[in-house]
């Protein structure tokens, strides 16, 4: 992870197949999100492009297409996967929303005011990962079940589809805003991590971040470990005596 | 903190430079965004305008009508009445003259210019473009599928043509390599009248097909379900029976007395 020692412990923050689905929904939000807004462009900008705007438009369409088949298809493997995949159940599991959270909100805006001293002690996921995974969930349905209606616009009356065009538009500039505002910066220009937070790439979160920003969790996984090593010795010890 | 904190001084430069030049893109897109979200519109209403008129940019490469193409497919191929009155046919009226001219590239004059008579029964065929070949499927853009619709009379439990004349067409191409003289004219205005006959210069109003169980029946011409959906009853009906007197390009109007 990064913005620590090479040398330090490394816990699995993201196994091989929640990478391999952040790095197909990233790519294709950045076709989607690049290609969707072109349609917006200002007038001057576009001109820009001369003779070769037809061709550049067409394949603006193809693209957007493809990326929104690829967004869409990695949306309901990831259904998929939370539901029937250990690893995925207990993603799941840890995502879900809890009481927790909300005295967490508090506290953390009161440690960043200044009226606490140390940060709640948060678990796997924090309450702004929650608020963010599950804004996804939203912001995909809006787009792809809009998405699918324009793309099929000759089966629908003009009244639903100037609702699908509003509500497509409004939420890619929504989402658009939450990717660079809200996970771009505070996941890779976080201090701690600048200048990438690597989990993205090679699955591994450090032990220093472990303790700034998932004490919880790190304390449990300690406690596990040292158990079951307990547990270990304790047959090992009963083993030999048997013998 | 920084895991580059051990890099060299360069290094850690060049890696500033690329997140502050990737920071400050992301910030400026932003920007545009919250500002195409609250204030493009808003302020500038005749960028509003322009925009409700073309809603997406991507309208400047590609019309809603294909218009440009059947133009292009018009301008190749002319029908009987266009050698003499032009592709462009309609102009006088500046308000309706473009959508009346896109009409007829896939419409033939006499659908809309026919002066019908009671009991006197028609059929419409799609033939393809400088032939009397019937389309067989309708392929290629909204008014650019390669033909034209033709109305044909049944006269005697046989369809026939109202715009053929072969006289004409004959006198049309004789007279291209002659000298107008007495006999000629003579010849041209009866066969004027002949051609005209059958024609009306007040043409049937939009909606008298653009309805329900109109003359016209776009399933049989071959469109799709929901392209006849759209003709009969879409946006376009619709405003045809709204602004009977073309109101709407009063809007045009306005601007250009304004300025």
């Amino acid at each position: 992870m990064g913005g620590h020692g090479n040398n330090e412990r490394a816990f699995v923050r993201l196994t091989k197949s929640e990478r391999i689905q952040h790095v197909i929904l990233f790519v294709s939000t950045g076709l989607l999100i690049l290609t969707g807004f072109m349609l917006m462009g200002e007038v001057w900008a576009i001109k820009l492009f001369g003779s070769a705007g037809k061709s550049i438009f067409y394949w603006r369409g193809i693209i957007h297409r493809v990326a929104a088949v690829a967004v869409t298809a990695v949306c309901f493997y990831h259904l998929y996967y939370v539901l029937f995949k250990t690893d995925g159940k207990s993603w799941i599991r840890a995502m879900l929303p809890r009481l927790k959270d909300g005295v967490d909100a508090y506290q953390n805006v009161m440690y960043m005011l200044g009226k606490r001293d140390e940060r709640p002690k948060m678990d796997r996921f924090t309450y702004l990962e929650k608020l963010e995974y599950f804004s996804v969930y939203f912001g995909m349905f809006i787009v792809i079940s809009t998405g699918t209606m324009m793309w099929t616009q000759s089966y629908w009356p003009k009244f639903y589809l100037d609702v699908a065009d509003a509500l497509h538009l409004g939420e890619a500039t929504l989402a658009a805003l939450a990717i660079i505002v809200g996970h771009i910066f505070t996941v890779h220009y976080n201090p701690h991590v600048y200048p990438m937070n690597k989990a993205f790439i090679d699955g591994n979160i450090s032990e220093t971040m472990m303790k700034e920003e998932h004490s919880l969790w790190y304390e449990r996984i300690i406690a596990e470990e040292a158990s079951k090593s307990a547990n270990t010795a304790h047959a090992t010890e009963g083993g030999h005596s048997n013998a | 903190m920084h895991k580059d904190s051990g890099a060299s001084v360069p290094k850690r430069l060049l890696v500033h430079l690329v997140m502050l030049t990737i920071g400050i893109l992301l910030v400026s897109f932003s920007i545009w965004l919250i500002y195409l979200t609250y204030f493009k519109g808003t302020h500038r209403a005749e960028e509003a305008l322009a925009k409700k008129a073309v809603p997406r940019q991507e309208m400047l490469y590609e019309s809603f009508h294909g218009i440009d193409e059947s133009i292009q497919a018009g301008s190749k191929s002319k029908s009987w009445c266009l050698k003499c009155h032009e592709d462009l046919s309609h102009s006088k009226s500046k308000e309706v003259r473009g959508m009346l001219n896109a009409h007829s590239f896939f419409l033939a004059c006499e659908v809309c210019h026919i002066a019908p008579k009671a009991g006197e029964k028609f059929e419409y065929k799609w033939l393809q473009r400088g032939s009397n070949t019937p389309l067989t499927a309708l392929k290629g853009q909204p008014g650019d599928y390669g033909g034209t619709i033709i109305p044909f009379r049944i006269e005697n439990g046989v369809p026939r043509r109202l715009d053929e004349n072969q006289e004409a067409l004959q006198f049309l191409d004789e007279s291209a390599s002659k000298d107008s003289d007495g006999d000629n004219e003579k010849r041209k205005m009866r066969l004027n009248t002949d051609i005209h006959k059958e024609f009306s210069p007040k043409p049937i109003f939009c909606d008298e097909c653009h309805r329900e169980n109109g003359p016209l029946n776009f399933v049989q011409l071959m469109y799709s379900p929901q392209r006849a959906q759209l003709l009969t009853f879409g946006e376009g009906a619709n405003v045809i029976k709204q602004y009977k007197d073309f109101y709407l390009p009063s809007l045009m109007r306005n601007a250009r007395s304004e300025r």
